[in-house]
């Protein structure tokens, strides 16, 4: 079995490597080998998909070298102007960038393609994403609510836009975002067990509230048997329920 | 009649190198050369702008909410529903709120329906002139041959389906003419072309007339001829129905997880 084939189906057993770090780190650790591989050249969909995962597994477990190369052969063959590319690339830069003055010129290239391309969500996203780690917590809540204006059905991004509303403590709109998320996906009982959690919070001594909070958490267990989040969700509350009383 | 099951007929042997391969040959490769024609052919999908693309996921927004209005408690469901309802009746989410009550554009006038348009017109010519092109070849050549003998038996059914063009009543249904060979690879062929493309290849004419009877529903939602502002009215009388049937799934979700124990 060639080492393309080995990675696709190491690819279709593993959906999201970027998940755990031991499964990015396996990927990694493949990339040189198959670049250097004769198989690295095949134009095929899945070589394509298997070069971008690659691109990501290699930047998170630092090995740029092989980063740099996936990104290059990525732009020879998409063109470095594709909104995929530009979005990689610009993710290659951020990870490689070593002064918070070159994350900031990275900045302001995204303001400069999104004024020529409004419609590149990846690059807004990315905006997004660097402006959270660059601290300013406020613009990019109002990056997010701006993008989502346009795509009201982007789960990933209410989602983002409610955690940035929990951290600055502002629980309704978070709950807000939560349930939104739900709408998208009505059976993610993640945000099931998020949403009891966030109305945990925001009840202080309000019974009704609590007794909401424990009603979000019991629906993420019976949606996810072994959900354990939600089943120790029910638990504390429960104990701080009949301090309470 | 009597004996037809052993009938006998001298072929020149040389009728299986010189009709029936080359018919076979010819029809891969054309269907090769299909798969790169279109391939080549293909127009870029164009770009959307951002009025567009938040017409349509607005709309969306609403549909998802209608869904799925059960995950919600009452009061939230009831805010979102009159914010939307309102911004709908008002058009906010249109990209060109101007339009409003003209009728819908002329499909054949709109850029965007041309580009359609002119997409499945070059399918069409990829697929009909090799297929007149081969037909007529078949035709000229090699009409009138029996070309080979199917090892098994077959009823009298088969007969218009293998000896078409061969008109004789009494030959036994097991001899296959030439244009029946053609017919027989036209249809045969996709899970050889499966082979040498892969999966997603465009040169079996059978599954692109197939995509042509039943175009995609979805797809056709915003497609050109479509009045957005409608389809928003819409929406908000379906809104309002589902309203009516509003049950969080909550309630009573604390006795379900008990029971479950």
């Amino acid at each position: 079995m060639g080492i393309l084939q080995t990675l696709i189906s190491y690819l279709s057993a593993h959906p999201q490597p970027l998940k755990n770090p031991s499964s990015s780190l396996h990927l990694a650790q493949h990339a040189p080998i198959f670049l250097s591989s004769s198989e690295a050249t095949k134009d095929t969909q899945e070589t394509w998909l298997v070069y971008e995962q690659l691109l990501l597994a290699s930047l998170r477990s630092g090995d740029d070298h092989s980063a740099r190369l996936c990104l290059q052969r990525l732009g020879d063959r998409f063109g470095v102007d594709s909104p995929r590319v530009r979005a990689l690339t610009g993710l290659y830069d951020e990870a490689t960038a070593t002064s918070p003055s070159a994350l900031e010129e990275i900045l302001q290239r995204y303001d400069t393609i999104l004024r020529d391309d409004p419609t590149n969500t990846a690059i807004e996203k990315r905006r997004i994403a660097l402006l959270k780690s660059l601290g300013r917590t406020e613009e990019a809540i109002t990056a997010l609510t701006k993008l989502l204006q346009h795509s009201p059905t982007d789960a990933e991004a209410w989602s983002h836009l409610a955690a940035l509303y929990r951290a600055q403590g502002l629980y309704s709109q978070s709950t807000f975002c939560l349930e939104e998320v739900l709408l998208i996906h009505p059976n993610a009982y993640n945000i099931h067990a998020r949403l009891g959690e966030t109305a945990y919070i925001a009840a202080g001594n309000d019974t009704e509230a609590l007794t909401d909070a424990v009603r979000y958490l019991c629906r993420s267990v019976e949606l996810c048997e072994w959900y354990l989040r939600g089943r120790y969700g029910p638990k504390n509350r429960g104990g701080a329920k009949r301090k309470g009383d | 009649m009597a004996d037809v099951q052993n009938q006998m007929i001298l072929r020149d042997p040389q009728l299986f190198y010189w009709i029936l391969f080359p018919i076979t040959f010819v029809m891969i490769l054309t269907g090769v050369l299909r798969h790169y024609a279109t391939v080549l052919m293909q127009s870029e999908p164009k770009k959307q702008d951002l009025k567009a693309i938040r017409e349509q996921r607005n709309l969306l927004h609403g549909i998802s909410l209608r869904q799925n209005l059960h995950q919600l408690p009452f009061a939230s469901f009831l805010s979102r529903k009159n914010h939307i309802v309102a911004a709908y009746k008002r058009g906010e989410y249109l990209k060109d709120p101007s339009l409003v009550g003209q009728s819908a554009p002329n499909p054949m006038t709109d850029p965007a329906g041309m580009d359609q348009m002119m997409g499945m017109l070059k399918n069409n010519m990829a697929m009909i002139v090799p297929q007149t092109l081969i037909m007529g070849w078949i035709n000229a050549f090699f009409s009138g041959f029996v070309i080979m003998k199917l090892p098994f038996p077959l009823t009298v059914r088969f007969k218009s389906m293998l000896q078409s063009g061969v008109a004789t009543r009494d030959l036994d249904v097991r001899w296959v003419s030439s244009l029946s060979w053609y017919f027989l690879n036209l249809f045969g062929l996709r899970a050889v072309f499966n082979y040498i493309l892969g999966d997603d290849n465009s040169a079996d004419q059978m599954a692109a007339q197939m995509q042509q009877m039943q175009p995609v529903a979805g797809a056709n939602m915003f497609g050109p001829g479509a009045d957005p502002n409608k389809m928003f009215l819409a929406e908000v009388e379906n809104l309002e129905v589902a309203g009516n049937q509003h049950e969080w799934v909550l309630n009573g979700v604390e006795d379900r997880v008990l029971s479950m124990y």
